[in-house]
């Protein structure tokens, strides 16, 4: 559990947690100004305390291996290094992981390191591929059929036409944790609809002759 | 003749097929209608014989005038493979980018996304659900 109350006292403020929310109260003067930045530093901090340079990490590492927190910092920037040179070269044979370390490196120790980054490698590389950049994603889609059976220029007709909704969701590593959902609803009429269908049938052929080759 | 007067007179004539349009009138009602609005018979006849020509284009032109709500007008794609990323050097996966061009009032609005490959099969299978529900009503 990270200390966010001590995280958050460290600031200033004072907090509440409920179960579902928590909420920060800053007492601000007329000049706001400080009361703002003072608010963003703790929730970076907060946000950080999710990764290795939180006051959290260093803090547990430099008590539990008896190290100054100077130390624990570097020993923690060093394997994030390790762990991201690993990943993005793809890394995945014990020994091309064994060479990466130097010679005079304690072996047992390099050992333990190669087993532990061969056993989480997938799991973090599949987190990398869903956390690409992209743009606005396709999350959601529904459709609905509808007749059209009078308006103001032809009192009685029977002509289909089809609304679609799609839900896309803004790149998240540029939203933080609440990317925006904006809903999009077109109309088609057949045509529109058979043409569209024409283009992804195409791409659906397109593909599979990507795929087979 | 004035232009004033001139143009009154137009709109007043083209009443006639216009609500005749609106109405769904064949032929023989709308040669009914002229006879008894004075028009003479065989001025009539023909009147009628034209409409009976030009009304499944005139229909049509309706139609289409109905209204449509963010009329989808055009659709672009492209779909390549993601060869790296600051994370991996080497990624290999397949994306789709769609482009949907929106009518909205006078001005079109273009809309931008992207498709992982299960996305875009499911939904190629839901566009041709709706499709073949179309197909049922028409």
């Amino acid at each position: 559990m990270l200390p966010h109350g001590q995280i958050i006292r460290g600031f200033g403020l004072r907090y509440h947690f409920y179960a579902d929310d928590t909420q920060l109260y800053a007492c601000t003067k007329p000049d706001t100004s400080t009361a703002t930045s003072g608010l963003v530093s703790c929730l970076c901090d907060i946000k950080d305390g999710f990764s290795w340079r939180g006051t959290g990490y260093v803090e547990s590492t430099a008590n539990s291996l008896s190290i100054t927190a100077e130390e624990a910092k570097q020993l923690l920037g060093a394997l994030h290094s390790l762990s991201h040179h690993v990943l993005f070269h793809g890394l995945s044979s014990p020994e091309r992981l064994l060479a990466v370390f130097p010679d005079t490196f304690h072996p047992s120790l390099k050992n333990l390191l190669t087993k532990i980054l061969l056993e989480h490698s997938p799991t973090w590389r599949n987190e990398a591929l869903s956390n690409q950049i992209s743009l606005p994603q396709l999350v959601d889609m529904d459709w609905r059929v509808d007749i059209k059976t009078a308006s103001d220029s032809i009192a009685r007709m029977a002509v289909p036409t089809c609304l679609v909704q799609m839900k896309v969701q803004d790149d998240p590593c540029l939203c933080g944790l609440r990317p925006g959902v904006s809903t999009v609803t077109v109309e088609l009429s057949k045509e529109t609809l058979e043409t569209m269908l024409d283009g992804l049938g195409r791409i659906r052929d397109q593909l599979s002759a990507v795929a087979s080759k | 003749m004035s232009p004033g007067p001139l143009k009154n007179l137009v709109k007043s004539v083209l009443l006639i097929p216009n609500g005749a349009l609106k109405r769904n009138l064949t032929a023989e009602q709308v040669k009914a209608d002229l006879v008894t609005l004075g028009l003479n018979d065989d001025k009539a006849s023909h009147f009628a014989d034209q409409w009976k020509v030009h009304y499944p284009a005139l229909s049509r032109l309706a139609v289409e005038q109905t209204l449509m709500v963010n009329q989808l007008v055009d659709m672009e794609w492209k779909f390549g493979v993601t060869a790296g990323s600051s994370e991996l050097q080497k990624v290999g996966s397949i994306f789709l980018q769609l482009k949907l061009v929106v009518r909205k009032g006078n001005t079109t609005e273009n809309i931008f996304m992207e498709l992982t490959l299960p996305q875009f099969y499911s939904f190629l299978h839901e566009m041709e659900r709706a499709k073949a529900s179309l197909d049922c009503f028409s």
